[in-house]
């Protein structure tokens, strides 16, 4: 019933507004997506509570799987997008296609509850093909050159890498001839591990591109960094939330029939990824796009739980770290992204020489901003402490204590852009600075921005060190 | 080795020898004078006098104390309170102290100035800190900025760079890295390494 109402909830109204906004010569939309996303979250809550305790169960013919897990990253999901609705409020006042941007809010946000629960290749598929062409539009919907020549990267590597799922859905079932992950998952240990390899790689190739998985990134600095950040802010939570869901919900099942060249696979894409995320962002003066291969390094750090999943304890560390960076990494990039839309609109302008002192001119920003920053980076106390030291980095230590170290030395490069950020928002001088005028209004994006900021601080405080009684058993 | 006997030495000893011998019986024989000689001798002058010097041994023990024991005494007292206390003592504790401290604090001196401060604090001290100086920069330079700042930090930049510059913004090479990509896992693949 929950599930039902959800899926209703979302797509009813992402369908009806746009039609809703023509027919009433209103803009109704952005208020019918907050009130969606809110009851989406309210909904996922209760999903969560339901399934709390380790409870798990099928719905809709085996096809959707039920549990805390899937549940939690339903919240996640809905949070993330509630949050970007609240920051779109007033932003995209004046945009022509302003009904078509909450529509597919809502439209992408369906797809992902189905995929972060999906028990069926076909499910996974429909849920795909949702949120990947919603998620195309997105790009685009602010119709300016930069949204349109991104929008038209994402979309046709997005077909190329989308036909690579399919391959690997037809070797699942070739092998094994049914689309149900439950029985695959029984059957695939008696099948040819080369073959389970091949559509392992097939589905890599597919996840990959949508997460940024190196080498499948190409788009992914193209769009994050050119594209508006408020657009980036949704794009950039919820397709990690729904990549990362998919590994977990297709590939991990199929773990055991690879053995030992799982975390082969893994850990070289862990290492490839992280690496070229941090060192790339190295070098950039521009915040978005500094953030853009930071979003590459962040997915190369989660690949490091997923390299664990050979033994159990290590599989369930990993998962742990994964899910919670998810919930650290959608807050810090909902909330960086939003800011940087706000110093855009406030004129400010996203280089690192525009936000000299901006602590000064906008106080409540900056710290806002630091804290997402910091968390990213992995500073005690913040979620994103918890996630990378705790869980994540800590997951490999029982077989490959060296994939830790690398991590650890990423995150170490990492310290290179991250503290630019903070250098140049507090430390550096603005030359010819007269008097310093406190620029900050009270708007949407702000407080979207402050509410990340306050999550990361209290769900650093109070679920961060609890985390493995939250999420036991994976 | 030959000794030869002089009988008549030899005669004269042993006469003398045995006239002692008998003169020391006869007066020892008898413990005490006899009380007419003892009176003889009291009643006279003389032989009261020679008694008594001869009973007295020459007045030698008189004459050695007078002299020697007393007079020594007197000297030495007498050196003690002039000598020792007016000489010897302003000599010793002024002079000889004031010499041997002069000279100790001349040698601490010399020692502190030339051997301490000019050879551990200037010539040990600076031969160290240069050592230190010399080899922190040598560290600094070579290892630290040659090294790890301007290799590692080039190496690193230049690396930096060329993942920007895979960045073209050319979708069909966008397209060409990610199936290199997937090719490049077929291959671990069919090569058995993964």
């Amino acid at each position: 019933v929950i599930l039902d109402s959800l899926g209703i909830a979302l797509v009813g109204i992402g369908l009806v507004t746009p039609t809703l906004d023509y027919l009433l010569k209103k803009r109704i939309s952005r208020y019918a997506s907050i009130v969606a996303t809110f009851l989406a979250l309210v909904l996922s809550l209760s999903l969560f509570a339901s399934a709390f305790g380790g409870k798990s169960w099928f719905l809709y013919n085996e096809a959707v799987k039920v549990d805390a897990v899937g549940a939690f990253l339903s919240v996640v999901t809905s949070l993330s997008v509630l949050l970007v609705s609240i920051a779109s409020f007033k932003r995209t006042q004046k945009w022509a296609t302003a009904p078509s941007y909450f529509s597919l809010l809502l439209l992408i946000a369906t797809g992902a509850f189905y995929i972060v629960s999906v028990n069926d290749t076909i499910l996974l598929l429909a849920g795909w093909a949702l949120v990947s062409l919603g998620a195309y539009a997105f790009i685009g919907v602010k119709k300016d050159e930069q949204s349109l020549q991104g929008a038209t990267k994402y979309a046709l590597m997005g077909i190329v890498a989308s036909t690579f799922m399919l391959f690997g859905i037809a070797i699942l079932i070739g092998l094994t001839g049914t689309t149900d992950i439950a029985i695959i998952q029984q059957l695939i240990t008696a099948s040819n591990p080369q073959m389970v390899t091949l559509a392992v790689i097939m589905f890599i190739t597919a996840f990959g591109f949508k997460l940024g998985i190196v080498p499948f990134h190409g788009w992914l600095p193209d769009v994050y960094g050119n594209v508006d950040p408020l657009l980036v802010s949704f794009i950039a939570s919820v397709t990690k939330i729904l990549g990362m869901a998919a590994i977990f919900r297709i590939l991990v099942p199929l773990s055991p029939a690879l053995g030992q060249n799982w975390f082969v696979l893994f850990a070289f894409l862990s290492i490839i990824t992280m690496t070229f995320g941090n060192i790339a962002a190295l070098t950039q003066r521009n915040i978005q796009k500094m953030m853009a291969y930071s979003a590459i390094a962040h997915v190369g750090y989660m690949l490091v739980g997923f390299a664990a999943v050979t033994t159990s304890n290590g599989a369930t560390i990993g998962m742990q770290g994964i899910i919670l960076h998810l919930t650290a990494y959608a807050l810090a990039t909902v909330g960086i992204f939003v800011a940087l839309s706000y110093l855009i609109e406030k004129g400010v302008g996203t280089n690192l020489n525009s936000i000299r002192e901006l602590w000064r001119r906008m106080p409540i920003l900056s710290v806002s901003m630091i804290i997402l920053d910091l968390s990213l980076l992995g500073t005690p106390p913040f979620l994103g402490f918890w996630s990378k030291f705790i869980y994540l980095f800590t997951s490999p230590l029982e077989i490959a204590p060296w994939l830790t170290l690398i991590a650890i030395i990423n995150t170490g490069i990492s310290v290179g852009y991250y503290g630019q950020i903070l250098r140049y928002m507090f430390l550096a001088r603005k030359s010819g600075d007269g008097e310093v005028v406190i620029t900050e209004t009270v708007n949407p994006q702000l407080i979207t921005v402050v509410v990340c900021a306050t999550l990361t601080v209290v769900l650093g405080l109070v679920i961060g060190p609890f985390f493995s009684h939250i999420i036991p058993s994976v | 080795l030959d000794v030869e006997l002089d009988l008549l030495l030899t005669l004269i000893s042993a006469t003398i020898v045995a006239l002692g011998s008998i003169l020391a019986y006869v007066i020892y024989r008898k413990p005490y004078l006899s009380e007419s000689l003892a009176r003889r001798i009291e009643v006279s002058r003389g032989l009261h006098g020679i008694y008594n010097f001869l009973y007295d041994r020459w007045y030698l023990n008189a004459i050695y104390y007078a002299v020697f024991v007393h007079g020594g005494k007197k000297l030495s007292n007498g050196l003690f309170s002039n000598w020792e206390t007016k000489v010897m003592d302003r000599f010793y504790n002024s002079l000889i102290v004031k010499a041997f401290t002069g000279a100790v604090n001349g040698v601490s001196r010399y020692l502190e100035k030339a051997v301490i401060d000019r050879f551990y604090n200037i010539v040990v001290v600076k031969t160290f800190t240069g050592v230190v100086y010399g080899a922190s920069k040598f560290l600094e330079k070579a290892v630290i900025d040659r090294g790890y700042n301007i290799v590692v930090a080039k190496i690193v930049l230049a690396v930096s760079h060329l993942f920007r510059k895979s960045q073209t913004g050319k979708i069909n090479q966008y397209l060409l890295v990610l199936l290199s990509g997937f090719l490049f896992l077929l291959l671990l693949l069919l090569l058995g390494v993964i």
